[in-house]
């Protein structure tokens, strides 16, 4: 018993570790996470969770319409735009490989409408440089300011507060009856507003106007309205951004907000402006506006990362080719020392707004920013490149399944590994008795690491994988058997236990070595063939079978060597008979 | 157990099942799926629908009239036609979906599209995979016995085993092929080279017990250490088949259909693998060394 205690302790540490693998549905170790939501926390193919298997080949051709080849860096660029492509989608984190030179293989688990996300694959892409303005100003059409029919000075209404006077107004009169009243009696610290009637032609196009100035919200670099008011002996202007503009209902009337630190009440306002208030819209601030220049990613000969020479910093280098360093110079030379910008948009997405320092004449450009860091600007560039040179792809194959199909493949596989493995240990119990059960003992510890390993290597389980991994079993039973046969033998030629599990097992171990060596050269052949293809069904195959195979030597040299030799030394060993077959007493 | 005396009968009995499978071979048996071919498949569900005729008549006058429609069962239906692109599935779909009365209740259970490019390579990518493994085992073997004399008579044994399995495999596909239209896809390929492997493997178990025997028991005839080594070996390989076997048949009962041509693919491999370790491998090895000996 002392001479085992190493390999009696390995096992125990070895089948200890595996449970725990196996039972627990997730875990991570040194930051790397493990398992899944699926049954034991097992990683699920596309097969049998549903999903959608893409492969596509670049069909990029030269000008005279000749297939030529893309380089790695354009594959990695075409990776990255389909992952932010499907990400900013919603339908599912996209896992995309490299398959060769030429292919890509998209894997979409789980997604239910592959039909979109095949259009959206399948775009190619296009970069475009645009000129960003900032705090531009244009005029203001003079048929504005000619279509002032008459101006007010009050106070500004604010939509939420005079809809709740409203309300209060209609359900008890007792308070006020009339709005105006009510407003006359608001508290001095309310903003005061110009009330600016048009004529039809002006009131549409402030109402335009107006528009503009709300949707520009929406984005950085708020337009601004730049007004002028007049009377008396003041003189004021001011900016206004569209929510201090609001449309007064039916009446073709605007109000516009006066700042609140302008005057210090509504009466101090009349008393400077007086009664005659003239008010003249100057200009449209323009925060920020896109100009499509024409400067696209054909005309952009390279991006590339790079490092700042004096401060080390990551940083973006482009370069244009002749066309695109012309237009490049023209614009930088409009934009540099002004707070312009260079937009520049991918799928109408926003990549990066640089600035220009100084005009650019050479075509050759570098991009820096405070936050690049290596990732993002080798991200940059990839998108960069992206649009430069899109490759157009085409669908070679598809695979679709549906999760429905994919729950009843696991749940059949399963039922039918459970059952195949069942009749295993009946047979095996039943015919060699004894060794019979250590057998399967040794086969639910094979089971066990076989589950465990898989975990651990973030193996996918497929259909096919399911099939294998029975097929090991298989295997793993065979090694048994093979070491029975033998120790049934040596048994039979009258050596004790002890000394016929020693020989028997070296004897039995030359053809478990070889006939697994032979299996695992075929599936490193399979491997080879299925990585050439993008097989992901025959991957997960020789994958399987593989892991199967190496862990089902391990078992038979380490767990079923071991059990047999404690009870070869321990009170079972007295009664020989029980590890001979059934009905086989006269062979011993 | 005098085995060697009937390797004649083996050989002949063989030699008939293989010529059987041949014929259907020739007969076009071996039915190329898409992975093969290119083109797509369909896999549907019509809710309370049970005809493949009536698809099939549907799709008369269409541009995919000469697809192929298999009925699964269980209101499931599979369709094989051209390589067809989104338009055309988006039309398919439609046509399918208007057999029945009410509308989408049409289930895709799922779709393949396999390129005609893709296809190309496969085949030959199939047709080197199924070389290159059988040259890694035949070295492998070589090396292994090279304690033994002539130890590349042993490989050149377990590959003619191998052909042997892989011919009868092949036929008994080509059978169901015109019998049940089953197809040879990639399914087929990995049981295929499964099939190998497991051959290879069983002829190992049997020739490995010879190579012991043939150490301890020098000077006594091939062919009586052959039969010695297969009563010896016998045991093993009965329980090892029973086992696999059992495995085998719960998976074809209780697993997929998806999974059914594959897993009879393994049984008929692992049935034609048992009795090629015992009674092609060996039996060559007795063969030519008579032979040898009748000619010096």
């Amino acid at each position: 018993m002392r001479r085992y205690w190493k390999s009696v302790m390995l096992s125990v540490v070895i089948i200890s570790i595996s449970a725990v693998v196996v039972f627990t549905q997730k875990f991570s170790i040194g930051g790397n996470e493990f398992g899944s939501d699926a049954v034991l926390g097992l990683q699920l193919g596309l097969d049998l969770q549903g999903g959608s298997h893409l492969v596509y080949q670049s069909d990029l051709k030269d000008q005279d319409g000749i297939s030529i080849p893309p380089s790695s860096t354009q594959m990695q660029a075409l990776i990255k735009t389909i992952e932010r492509r499907v990400n900013s989608s919603g339908l599912g984190e996209p896992n995309i490989q490299l398959i060769g030179e030429d292919r890509l293989l998209v894997q979409l688990p789980g997604i239910t409408d592959p039909d979109r996300a095949k259009s959206l694959i399948g775009e190619t892409a296009r970069l475009e440089f645009k000129h960003r303005y900032t705090d531009a100003s244009d005029p203001i059409d003079d048929s504005i300011n000619n279509g002032i029919q008459n101006v007010k000075l009050d106070f500004y209404p604010n939509p939420y507060s005079t809809e709740d006077d409203s309300d209060k107004s209609t359900d008890s009169s007792a308070t006020s009856s009339d709005s105006s009243t009510s407003k006359n009696n608001a508290p001095d610290s309310s903003p005061l507003g110009i009330f600016v009637n048009f004529g039809d032609d002006a009131y549409s196009r402030v109402k335009t106007l107006h528009d503009q100035l709300i949707t520009s919200l929406e984005s950085p670099g708020y337009d601004r309205l730049q007004v002028e008011i007049s009377g008396g002996e003041e003189n004021v202007r001011f900016e206004l951004l569209g929510t201090f503009i609001t449309e007064v209902d039916n009446e073709k009337q605007f109000s516009f907000m006066i700042p609140s630190d302008t005057y210090s009440s509504l009466d101090d306002a009349k008393s400077k402006l007086g009664d005659d208030i003239d008010i003249e819209f100057i200009s449209l601030l323009v925060g920020q506006r896109d100009e499509i220049i024409g400067l696209t990613g054909e005309d952009l000969e390279r991006a590339y990362p790079g490092q700042h020479q004096q401060t080390n910093k990551p940083i973006i280098n482009i370069e244009f080719n002749d066309q695109g360093t012309r237009k490049f110079a023209e614009l930088t030379t409009e934009i540099a020392a002004t707070s312009d910008k260079i937009a520049i948009f991918l799928d109408d997405t926003e990549l990066i707004s640089p600035g220009v320092n100084k005009p650019i004449l050479g075509g050759a450009a570098f991009i820096d920013s405070p936050n690049f860091t290596l990732d993002r600007v080798s991200d940059l560039s990839l998108m960069l490149e992206s649009g430069r040179l899109p490759v157009p792809i085409k669908l070679i194959q598809e695979r679709d399944v549906d999760a429905v199909l994919g729950a009843d493949s696991l749940s059949k596989s399963y039922y039918a590994a459970g059952i195949g493995l069942l009749l295993v240990v009946v047979f095996m119990v039943l015919y060699y008795r004894i060794p019979g059960i250590f057998a399967s003992i040794a086969l639910f510890c094979y089971c066990l690491i076989v589950i465990a390993v898989f975990k651990l290597l973030s193996v996918t389980l497929t259909l096919s994988g399911i099939a294998a991994a029975i097929l090991s079993i298989g295997m793993a039973v065979d090694a048994n058997i093979l070491i029975f046969e033998r120790l049934k033998e040596e048994l039979r030629t009258g050596k004790t236990l002890s000394m016929a599990v020693n020989i028997g097992f070296n004897k039995a171990w030359p053809a478990i070595r070889d006939s697994n060596v032979s299996t695992l050269i075929t599936c490193l052949i399979l491997f080879w063939f299925a990585d050439q293809l993008g097989a992901t069904i025959v991957k997960g195959f020789a994958i399987t079978l593989s892991v199967g195979v190496i862990i089902s030597m391990i078992s038979a040299l380490l767990l079923t060597q071991t059990i047999l030799r404690l009870s070869a030394n321990s009170f079972i060993s007295k009664v020989l008979t029980l590890y001979v077959p059934a009905g086989r007493k006269d062979l011993l | 157990m005098n085995l060697s005396g009937n390797k004649i009968w083996f050989f002949s009995f063989s030699s008939v099942i293989i010529l059987i499978g041949m014929v259907f071979i020739f007969m076009g048996g071996l039915k190329p799926g898409i992975d093969f071919t290119g083109g797509s498949s369909l896999t549907i569900k019509l809710s309370s629908y049970d005809s493949s005729e009536n698809i099939r008549e549907a799709l008369v006058g269409t541009e995919f009239e000469s697809s192929v429609v298999q009925n699964f069962g269980d209101s499931t239906f599979f369709i094989r036609t051209f390589d067809i692109n989104d338009q055309e599935k988006e039309k398919l779909v439609n046509i399918l979906d208007s057999l029945t009365p009410e509308k989408d209740d049409l289930q895709i259970l799922s779709f393949d599209l396999i390129s005609p490019l893709i296809a190309r390579e496969t085949v030959v990518n199939a047709f080197w995979a199924v070389f290159a493994a059988t040259i890694g085992i035949f070295i492998y073997i070589w090396w292994a016995f090279r304690n033994v004399p002539n130890p590349i008579r042993f490989s050149v044994a377990s590959i003619i085993a191998l052909l042997h399995d892989t011919l009868i495999v092949l036929g008994v596909f080509a059978i169901l092929g015109i019998s049940l239209d089953f197809e040879v896809n990639t399914m087929f390929i990995i049981a295929f080279l499964t099939v190998l492997g497991y051959s290879v493997n069983d002829s190992i178990v049997v020739l490995d017990r010879l190579r012991s025997n043939i150490i301890d028991y020098s000077g006594i005839r091939l062919s009586d250490v052959v039969n010695l080594s297969i009563s010896q070996t016998f045991g093993r390989s009965l329980n090892t088949s029973i086992t696999l076997l059992v495995t085998l048949i719960a998976m074809y009962l209780f697993g997929g259909d998806t999974l059914k041509p594959f897993i009879l693919v393994l049984i008929v491999g692992l049935i034609s693998g048992t009795y090629s370790s015992i009674a092609i491998a060996t039996q060559i090895l007795v063969y030519w060394d008579e032979r040898k000996k009748k000619t010096v």
